[in-house]
């Protein structure tokens, strides 16, 4: 076989499998930017379910961590600063772990003493529903449900705009 | 941002702190590389570098590239669809490694497999380990992958984050293939020449661990538990 013929079947191959991939589920609706945010059931670690309907009214302000990642890590207390000022403010902080196993992220959680509802995203169905494919990636929505900013990565590079958009959602 | 400082930016973030992250899979792409170089060491006189290693080099960096920035550039219908199948896609990510595992296993033992073993052979493994890797991998965000996936994940700048995210991934791509061509280059000149086929094997059992922590959903335990042990 000719170098020329092997590559052309591997471009093929790669196209095959490009399609072949997509294939099976249907794409679900694309979370954007200036749209409705998509509901939730997140399992809190403390108990109970943390459901996008129970924050009606509220802003929210959700991140997707593990424990793991660096990032995470660097990002939280910065949120963490957050929380504390606006705690009697009409605005939720929520975590999801996901890419963790619980115990690791549970060990995060209260390493870190996270003070506002956490939760462990088994099988990171919502971190799909919100086409993350990375932690930390956060979302700012504000009380209408509208999804007003999306964040990926650490948050504690951008300190200044994650205050100004902790305000915002308010 | 251009395109060439995204390819720098992914080339770049391979030597920094961020290998950390990518941990995820250079281990594994050096143990495939340098498992299948070995075994040709065992099968071929002719065993040269250009000739045996840079197609399935080309041949990686294209599908981990183009999976991999799919995957990133969430605006991207075709990406959603993806993400939504990411579970099944991982599974069978994870039955391409248990086939590559088996394949640097078996090469010098079964004569029909010995003859088989030819670069384009090498470049479609490499090929579809390529597919696999960026399947299971889940990038830490770099401050310039952060601006990249903020125009990936919307419809109108989706396809120009997809262009940024590809050459990204790309330089990673470019940089761990360097790093292993130049670890295969000082194995075959050092002491541990005369210990190959243990190497070879030692590379097998390497992808063999990881295609069980694929199919059995445990690569989130690789991650949590060995990640953060470095961390």
């Amino acid at each position: 076989m000719s170098w020329t013929s092997s590559f052309k079947n591997y471009c093929a191959a790669l196209l095959f499998a490009t399609a072949l991939a997509g294939c099976g589920e249907e794409a679900k609706p694309l979370l954007q930017v200036g749209e409705k945010a998509i509901p939730f059931n997140l399992e809190l670690l403390g108990g109970g379910t943390g459901r996008l309907e129970d924050y009606a009214g509220k802003g929210i302000v959700i991140t997707f961590m593990s424990s793991w990642c660096p990032c995470s890590n660097e990002s939280l207390p910065l949120i963490k600063q957050a929380y504390t000022k606006h705690k009697d403010a009409p605005i939720v902080f929520l975590m999801v772990g996901i890419q963790d196993s619980r115990s690791k992220f549970e060990g995060f959680v209260k390493k870190w003493g996270v003070p506002f509802p956490a939760g462990y995203d088994k099988g990171d169905r919502i971190a799909r529903d919100y086409g993350v494919s990375s932690p930390p990636t956060t979302f700012f929505i504000d009380k209408n449900g509208i999804v007003k900013r999306a964040f990926y990565g650490n948050i504690a590079k951008k300190p200044d705009e994650f205050r100004q958009w902790v305000e915002e959602i308010i | 941002m251009g395109g060439g400082a995204a390819l720098w930016g992914g080339f770049s973030s391979f030597f920094s702190i961020w290998q950390l992250c990518i941990m995820q899979i250079s281990p594994f792409f050096i143990a495939f590389l340098a498992g299948i170089y070995l075994a040709t060491l065992g099968q071929k006189e002719e065993a040269g570098i250009i000739k045996w290693i840079l197609p399935p080099c080309i041949a990686y960096a294209a599908g981990f590239t183009l999976f991999y920035s799919l995957l990133i550039a969430s605006g991207l219908s075709f990406s959603r669809t993806l993400t939504g199948n990411i579970g099944n896609l991982r599974i069978a990510a994870g039955a391409v490694i248990l086939l590559a595992s088996l394949y640097i296993f078996l090469v010098n033992r079964v004569p029909a497999l010995g003859k088989m073993h030819r670069p384009p052979l090498l470049s479609g493994l490499a090929l579809l380990i390529g597919v696999s890797f960026a399947l299971m991998y889940s990038p830490c965000i770099t401050p310039m992958l952060s601006d990249i996936m903020g125009l990936a994940s919307q419809r109108g700048t989706a396809v120009e984050g997809w262009y940024l995210a590809f050459l990204y991934g790309l330089g990673t791509t470019i940089a761990l293939c360097l790093v292993a061509v130049a670890l295969i280059l000082f194995l075959g000149k050092s002491k541990a020449a005369l210990r190959l086929a243990s190497i070879k094997n030692a590379c097998g059992v390497i992808l063999l661990c990881l295609a069980f922590m694929n199919l059995a959903g445990l690569m989130r335990h690789y991650k949590a538990f060995v990640l953060g042990f470095v961390l």
